[in-house]
C-alpha cells in the first residue's frame, strides 16, 4: 500500500519524528502517572520516571482521604459527560441523517460555519455565555453547562453523522420501504444498527468533552458541590503556602484517566466489529 | 392481480425520463422491460414502487389507483439489483423482516420464512450474515425475501446481472419457474434482450422514455414491429439495408422477389440465420469467419455492402476469408420496414405495402 517508495534515510527520519511525537505526548501522562504511585516523600526527589517503591495511598488519599476531593467531582464530572453524550449523540444523529439525505446545500453551508466556530478557543465563550446564562436563567445551573458542551460537540457530531449515513446505501432504506417498514421502524431495525460505529464516536467526544469540563462549571456555577473533578483538583494547585501538592494531584487525574481509558479500549473493539457493511451491496 | 401504468411521463428537468407511457400486465403474467441503458426501464419501476413520482400518469393495482400511495403500503415484492440485503441481520431475519414490519405473529412469521426458505434453497442458510454468502446465495435470499409476504406484484431490477454467466442461466429458469408456479404477475427489467426473450411472456422493448414493442418474443423476434425492436432484439444483428443510399444495389435485388414497386422509401432486414451461403446466384465475397462455438459468424461483402450471415460450425470451418461464394437471402424471412417512420411494413401477394401498427411505436423512435 505504500504509494511513495521511501529510502533508508526518509525511513529513519520519519520513524525519529514518530517517536519524537510519541515521546511529548506520552511523557507528561507517564509522569502524572509515575507520581500518583509512588510514596509522596518521594514525589519530587529522586528525579526519575521509574518510581523505586509503589504505593496506592495516593489514590485512596485522593478519593477517601482527609485532604481527598471525594467521589462526588467524579460523579458530577460523569453526569455532565453522559449528559452532553446522549443529547449530541441525539442531536447529531438526526440533524446527520438529514444532512446526508435531503440536498440541503444551505444546511452545509451554515454547519461549516457553526464547525469553524467550535473550533474557537472554549475560553472565547465564557462571557458570551455567561451573559446569556444570566438573562435566561440558566446560570448556576447543571443543566446550563450540559446544554453548552452538547451544543459545542453537535456541530462535528453532525459532521461525523452526516459521513456515516451516507456510507449506508439509500438502496437499504429504499429497501426496508418496500418490505412494508414505515420511518420508525427503518430508522430503528436498518438505520440506527448501521449508524453505531459513528454513534459510538460522536457519544465519546462528547463524553470525553463534558468529562473534561473545567471553565464553564468554574464561571457557570457557583455552586461548589456541582462542580467536577477538574476545579476540585485545583484546590490542590491554589493551596497557597503549602505549594502545590503533586501526589495528590497526579492520583486524581490518574482516576480521571480510567474512564476515559476505559471507553476508548471498549469502542475500538466495537467500532473493528460493527464497522463493515458488507454483504449489503454485491462486493 | 392485474398492474395498469396509464400515461406515465416523468421528467428531470427539462428532460422527459419516460414519456406517456401506457404498459398493461396482466394477472401472473411476467413482462419483461428490455432497452439500452438511460431508457427509462428502471424509472417506471421506480414509479410503481412508488419511489419516483410521475409528472403525470397513474399506476393502477387491480384498477384501484395508487398512484398516491406510500412504497410500504402497496405491498410490492422487490429485488434490487444489488440485492439490498440488510448486512447486519441474519439471512433468517432478513426474509422475516417484511413479516415484522407487518406486525405479523411471530410463530406464524418463522413458519412462512422456512416455507420460503425451503422453496428457494436457502434453509440451510438461515442463520448466516449476508456476508458470509456468496452472490447466487444473496440473491435467492434477496428473492425470498421479496416473496415470504405474498406481494402483489413482484418487480425484479436487472436482478442477473452481478451473477457469473452459467449461474445467470440456471437462475433465471428458477425464477421463471418459480413465478410461474406462484402465478405472481411480474415486471423484470433487464439490459440484456436475450434474458428477456427467454423468461417473458410479453416483451416491452424501451427505447427513450418509451414502450416501441410490446409482444410475444417469438412475435418480437419473428415479426418485430418496429427497426429499433428488430436491431435491438437478436444477436447476431440482423442486417438492414435502404433501398437509397450506399446499400441500394444489393437492398433492391434483396427485396426484388417480394417488392415489385421498387421498394422507394423501403428498409429491408434479413436475421444472419436466413443469409444461405453456398446456394443461390448472388455473388460475395468472404472478408471474416468468427466461431461462436455452435454457430460461425461469416462477414460476407457485395460490392459495397456488407452482409452477416450465421452458419454451422461445420460449414464456417470451410470457409476461408477473401473466399468468393454464392449466398441467397431467403426472401420468405426478409422484414420490410419504412424508412421515415421505421415501423415494419407488411408486403402482400400483389405487392401491396402495409404499415404495421406498433404499439405507441412511431412515438418513441422520433422522439
Amino acid at each position: 500500500m505504500d504509494l511513495v517508495r521511501l529510502s533508508a534515510l526518509q525511513r529513519l527520519v520519519r520513524a525519529a519524528a514518530v517517536l519524537l511525537a510519541l515521546v511529548f505526548a506520552l511523557l507528561p501522562l507517564l509522569w502524572v502517572i509515575s507520581i500518583a504511585i509512588r510514596p509522596a516523600s518521594q514525589s519530587l526527589y529522586p528525579i526519575s520516571i521509574i518510581p523505586t517503591s509503589l504505593t496506592l495511598d495516593n489514590i485512596t488519599g485522593v478519593l477517601f482521604g482527609r485532604d481527598g476531593i471525594g467521589l462526588l467531582p467524579y460523579r458530577n464530572a460523569a453526569f455532565y459527560g453522559l449528559s452532553a453524550a446522549v443529547i449530541t449523540a441525539v442531536a447529531s444523529t438526526l440533524g446527520g441523517y438529514a444532512l446526508a439525505r435531503y440536498n440541503m446545500k444551505s444546511g452545509e453551508a451554515l454547519l461549516i460555519v457553526v464547525l469553524a466556530l467550535s473550533f474557537l478557543p472554549s475560553a472565547s465563550r465564557i462571557v458570551p455565555l455567561f451573559i446569556l446564562f444570566s438573562a435566561s436563567g440558566l446560570y448556576g445551573t447543571a443543566h446550563g453547562v450540559i446544554l453548552a458542551y452538547a451544543a459545542g460537540s453537535t456541530p462535528l457530531g453532525i459532521w461525523l453523522m452526516a459521513g456515516t449515513f451516507r456510507q449506508i446505501p439509500v438502496r437499504l432504506e429504499q429497501a426496508a420501504r418496500i418490505d412494508g417498514a414505515g420511518a420508525f421502524l427503518t430508522l430503528r431495525r436498518v438505520l440506527l444498527p448501521l449508524a453505531v460505529p459513528g454513534i459510538l464516536v460522536v457519544a465519546t467526544l462528547a463524553f470525553i468533552d463534558g468529562w473534561n469540563s473545567f471553565s464553564l462549571p468554574l464561571i457557570l456555577i457557583p455552586k461548589d458541590t456541582a462542580q467536577p473533578y477538574t476545579v476540585a483538583l485545583q484546590r490542590y494547585i491554589q493551596e497557597i503556602g503549602y505549594g502545590i501538592n503533586w501526589p495528590l494531584l497526579a492520583a486524581g487525574s490518574l482516576v480521571a484517566l480510567v474512564p476515559v481509558l476505559t471507553v476508548f479500549a471498549i469502542l475500538q473493539r466495537r467500532l473493528v466489529r460493527v464497522g463493515g457493511l458488507g454483504g449489503a451491496i454485491k462486493g | 392481480m392485474k398492474l395498469d401504468i396509464e400515461g406515465l411521463t416523468v421528467e428531470y428537468g427539462q428532460l422527459a425520463a419516460v414519456h406517456d407511457l401506457n404498459l398493461t400486465v396482466g394477472h401472473g403474467e411476467l413482462v419483461a422491460l428490455v432497452g439500452p441503458s438511460g431508457c427509462g426501464k428502471t424509472t417506471t419501476l421506480g414509479f410503481i414502487t412508488g419511489f419516483i413520482r410521475g409528472t403525470r400518469g397513474r399506476v393502477l393495482f387491480d384498477g384501484v389507483d395508487v398512484t398516491s400511495m406510500s412504497p410500504q403500503k402497496r405491498g410490492i415484492g422487490y429485488v434490487f439489483q444489488d440485492y439490498a440485503i440488510y448486512p447486519h441481520m441474519t439471512v433468517r431475519e432478513n426474509i422475516r423482516f417484511p413479516l415484522d414490519a407487518a406486525k405479523k405473529d411471530r410463530k406464524q412469521a418463522e413458519r412462512d420464512v422456512d416455507e420460503i426458505a425451503g422453496l428457494m434453497g436457502v434453509d440451510d442458510l438461515l442463520a448466516r450474515r449476508p456476508h458470509q454468502l456468496s452472490g447466487g446465495q444473496r440473491q435467492r435470499v434477496a428473492l425470498a425475501r421479496a416473496l415470504v409476504k405474498k406481494p402483489v406484484v413482484l418487480l425484479l431490477d436487472e436482478p442477473l446481472s452481478n451473477l457469473d454467466a452459467h449461474l445467470r442461466v440456471e437462475v433465471r429458469a428458477e425464477i421463471r419457474r418459480l413465478q410461474l408456479d406462484l402465478k405472481m404477475t411480474t415486471v423484470f427489467v433487464t439490459h440484456d434482450q436475450s434474458e428477456a426473450m427467454a423468461i417473458a411472456d410479453r416483451v416491452a422493448v424501451m427505447s427513450k422514455g418509451n414502450i416501441v414493442a410490446l409482444t410475444a418474443p417469438s412475435t418480437l423476434y419473428g415479426k418485430p414491429p418496429s427497426l429499433f425492436s428488430a436491431q435491438f432484439i437478436g444477436s447476431p444483428q440482423i442486417n438492414i439495408w435502404a433501398t437509397e443510399g450506399p446499400d441500394e444495389a444489393l437492398a433492391r435485388r434483396a427485396i426484388q422477389p417480394v417488392v415489385r414497386d421498387g421498394g422507394a422509401g423501403l428498409l429491408v432486414g434479413i436475421r444472419p440465420e436466413h443469409v444461405k451461403i453456398g446456394e443461390g446466384d448472388l455473388q460475395a465475397k468472404v472478408t471474416l469467419t468468427e466461431p461462436l462455438g455452435r454457430d460461425f459468424l461469416i462477414h460476407l461483402a457485395v460490392g459495397p455492402s456488407s452482409i452477416r450471415s450465421l452458419v454451422s460450425a461445420e460449414q464456417g470451418e470451410g470457409l476461408r476469408s477473401g473466399e468468393d461464394v454464392a449466398i441467397r437471402l431467403e426472401p420468405q424471412h426478409l422484414h420490410f420496414f419504412d424508412a421515415p417512420t421505421a415501423r415494419r411494413v407488411e408486403v402482400d401477394a400483389s405487392g401491396a405495402r402495409h404499415l404495421v401498427d406498433s404499439p405507441q411505436g412511431q412515438r418513441g423512435l422520433a422522439g
